[in-house]
């Protein structure tokens, strides 16, 4: 019966071509904004702009100096080290997040004004907040935190310098990553707690079973392939996060041997090469990205052994 | 039917999206029946005051062109992308990264501006490279090709409020011996704190080079720095032979990291900073020739401070006796300060008016255009043209306008840059790991600091050279 449609099969040719398009525009933004330019970084590591003959030309010395850098520089180790900081801030992130959505899941009184407090990050700019948050400890901008510790007695001049002291300067990002992630991770984990039966949740309750115990032995492993995913998701941030040193620390303060910034992570030290040597700075991405996989892809699998041992 | 107009309806609306995204390829060619030429340019301390005063000047004299303001803040990562898409570009813009601009002539996307701009008559029978002086010259020539003009010269020193220091009987400090005399007696003689930086966040790290290399500088001489930015062997980075960062280390111990310095001033950002030199609560403060644009707003509820710049003193012996490196030497005798091109002008090969973005830019590069600019942003430009105290020019400018072209007529200037691939590519600077004045903060000395630097590009410099 060739050539001729049935109201279905047009019906379902409108379809296709409704999907289509709705994909169209995703799928080419996939492809312009990662395939290409992802294409193009690696393209980039591999040369080096001759500024004296006005070329470019193929080269393998960037990694070369990646590798010298790494032992020479502090700069390169200390990125490192900030990021796997927010990797572990985050995986704390994950658990406090999935108590508090426990603790929204439950009705507990109050949860309104905590809900307001954790979800106000997630609807505001995350350039207005974070100029709120930095200024909170700006004491030139009168902020809370240091008028606050002037309240109780702390003279001016022996407040904490929250942007010059590297211990502090870093303590800000992850405070700040904590609780503007929060709110998120929340409704995510909200969500998943959502669709546990409620039958589970009745039978726990006619058994007696506690808060803590239903939480960590019921919720939790119940809820565990999408903390699985939050948690894959926040190891991958730490390699990932950049606008938040930005605005809040500019990568600050420098590194003793003026390589680069106390606070500066993975993601910042490349962005921050870009201006110097790009070719550099690709070379750059492209080891941490072979640093980062790895990791990424054991955490993956230690999270599904987990998740077959909890058995659900 | 219904479908089908939902499908369509999706379709148009997708194309709109389109559409959109593409939005401003077309630039508007003609407004109000004149030709626009589009001026983008870095949104940052000078404001638009000097681009305006330019506009309209070349407006006055073309009543058939539109000259429109680009300010753009975000203009050394917008640009090239559109160079490359010929999407909403600007007719002529001024970046900061004058090797950048090299990056796009390479890729095609620059003109070259030697026959055009260079080589034309800007000013009577004078020619820009007439006009222009040789640092400055050697500093846009890429081969045998400009693709670039300097914008202005980047004068800094230490700013401060002129009023306050007649009102105590302050006086400006010329050696760094003056200066810590100065420094005990403001703390002696009030509540102002002598120095104020904005070490904080996004602050351009307190402008603290500028004492370090300002230092440097005086103390080098000419000569010495040519030499040192030659890169020629890593001998340059000996300690022995760096004895002017290891004054300008020291000093900025002495200074800023010490007693004479604002209370946490290494957390201040740099509108707080400068709100403080304004307010009286400090005295001085690292800054450049923009200080007053930028401070605008609050110079204007500030009538009575009369700011001024000083340049950074020289470096003394405890004797006050001015100390110099061995081979010091300067060219025309007076003593040398450092200066850095501070932005560059350029025109797309592809600019929708590329013609007349030329004639704007040989407008700009006439000695009356240069008076005219300085004016408004109190920076020289590295032209020849009169500024001295005689000139109508000098006597229009303001008091701040004027203490910056003093320190640009009683000195020599010195272009601080280099042309030695590993500069260019980002393997030395005057420092090879980075800039050092944080070492010194925290504690390391300035022989520690030196002898890092030495064996750090003595590791690596033939790994550099061979590549």
């Amino acid at each position: 019966m060739s050539g001729s449609f049935t109201p279905k099969t047009k019906w379902r040719k409108k379809q296709l071509v409704f999907v289509w398009l709705m994909l169209a525009i995703p799928i080419l933004q996939f492809l312009v904004f990662f395939v290409y330019v992802n294409i193009d970084s690696f393209i980039i590591a591999f040369q080096n702009f001759d500024y004296t003959n006005q070329v470019t030309e193929w080269t393998t010395d960037n990694f070369r100096f990646f590798f010298a850098d790494l032992t020479q520089k502090e700069a390169i180790k200390t990125a490192m080290f900030n990021s796997l900081l927010v990797g572990l801030n985050d995986a704390v992130l994950v658990i406090v997040s999935a108590m508090l959505a426990y603790f929204f899941f439950k009705k507990v009184p109050g949860r309104n004004i905590f809900r307001i407090i954790f979800f106000l990050p997630s609807i505001i700019s995350i350039v207005i907040y974070t100029m709120v948050f930095k200024y909170m400890f700006s004491a030139d901008m009168h902020g809370l935190i240091p008028e606050t510790l002037m309240a109780f007695g702390v003279p001016e001049g022996d407040l904490p310098l929250w942007f010059s002291d590297p211990w502090l300067a870093r303590s800000l990002i992850l405070i700040y990553c904590l609780w503007v992630g929060t709110g998120y991770n929340i409704l995510i984990l909200g969500g998943s707690m959502a669709n546990i039966p409620s039958d589970v949740m009745e039978y726990s309750k006619l058994e007696g079973v506690s808060m803590f115990r239903e939480l960590f032995q019921i919720v939790i492993p119940m809820i565990w392939p999408t903390i699985s995913v939050a948690f894959i998701g926040s190891i991958s941030v730490s390699f990932t996060l950049f606008m938040q040193v930005n605005l809040i620390t500019g990568g600050l303060p420098h590194l003793i041997d003026g390589s680069g910034g106390a606070t500066a992570t993975i993601s910042f030290l490349v962005n921050s090469m870009i201006g110097s040597n790009r070719e550099r700075a690709a070379a750059y991405g492209l080891c941490f990205t072979a640093i980062s996989i790895p990791i990424i892809l054991i955490a993956r699998k230690i999270m599904d052994v987990v998740n077959k041992k909890l058995g659900f | 039917m219904k479908n089908v107009k939902g499908i369509l309806l999706m379709t148009a609306l997708l194309s709109s999206v389109a559409a959109l995204s593409a939005c401003g390829s077309k630039e508007e060619e003609v407004q109000e029946g004149k030709t626009l030429l589009n001026f983008e340019y870095l949104q940052a301390g000078f404001g638009d005051a000097p681009y305006q005063a330019l506009a309209e000047a070349f407006m006055a004299e073309h009543d058939d062109v539109l000259v429109k303001l680009r300010p753009n803040k975000d203009i050394n990562t917008t640009t090239a992308s559109r160079l490359e898409t010929k999407n909403n570009m600007s007719d002529i813009y001024i970046v900061r990264d004058v090797l950048e601009i090299q990056r796009w002539a390479a890729k095609g996307w620059v003109h070259d501006l030697k026959d055009d701009v260079y080589s034309a008559k800007i000013d009577g029978e004078e020619t820009l490279m007439d006009l222009m002086d040789e640092d400055a010259l050697e500093y846009s020539k890429v081969n045998d090709h400009f693709y670039s003009v300097p914008e202005y010269y980047n004068i800094d020193g230490f700013v401060y409020d002129a009023a306050l220091w007649e009102k105590n009987g302050w006086e400006v400090p010329t050696t760094t011996k003056e200066l810590e005399e100065l420094c005990l007696k403001i703390k002696s003689d009030s509540t102002v704190a002598p120095i104020v930086y904005c070490g904080g966040p996004n602050s351009a790290d307190g402008y603290l080079y500028f004492a370090t290399d300002g230092w440097m500088t005086a103390f080098e001489g000419r000569t010495n720095l040519k030499r040192f930015y030659a890169f020629e062997s890593p001998d340059v980075f000996k300690p022995e032979n760096s004895r002017g960062k290891w004054h300008g280390l020291t000093n900025l111990k002495t200074f800023f990291y010490g007693d004479y310095v604002m209370a946490r001033s290494q957390d201040k950002d740099f509108m707080t900073a400068q709100k403080d030199i304004i307010d009286g609560k400090a005295a001085m403060m690292l800054n450049g020739s923009w200080f007053i644009n930028e401070n605008k707003r609050m110079l204007d509820v500030n009538p009575k401070a009369n700011m001024k710049m000083f340049k950074v003193p020289e470096v003394s012996d405890s004797n006050n006796v001015k100390l110099r490196a061995e081979g010091y030497a300067t060219v025309t005798g007076k003593e040398l300060i450092c200066a850095d091109v501070g932005a560059s002008y350029f025109i797309p090969e592809y600019a929708p008016h590329r013609d007349l973005a030329v004639e704007f830019l040989k407008f700009i590069n006439r000695r009356s255009s240069s008076v005219l600019y300085t004016l408004n942003s109190n920076a020289p430009r590295p032209l020849d043209y009169n500024i001295d105290p005689t000139s109508e020019a000098y006597k229009d400018m303001t008091d701040f306008g004027k203490s910056v072209l003093d320190i640009v007529r009683n000195n020599e200037l010195f272009l601080a840059f280099s042309k030695s691939p590993l500069m260019l590519e980002g393997h030395v600077g005057l420092y090879a790991k980075g800039r050092r004045e944080s070492s010194i903060y925290q504690k390391m000395t300035p022989d520690e600091v030196l002898e890092d630097e030495y064996n750090y590009v003595l590791n690596n410099w033939d790994s550099w050279t061979k590549a």
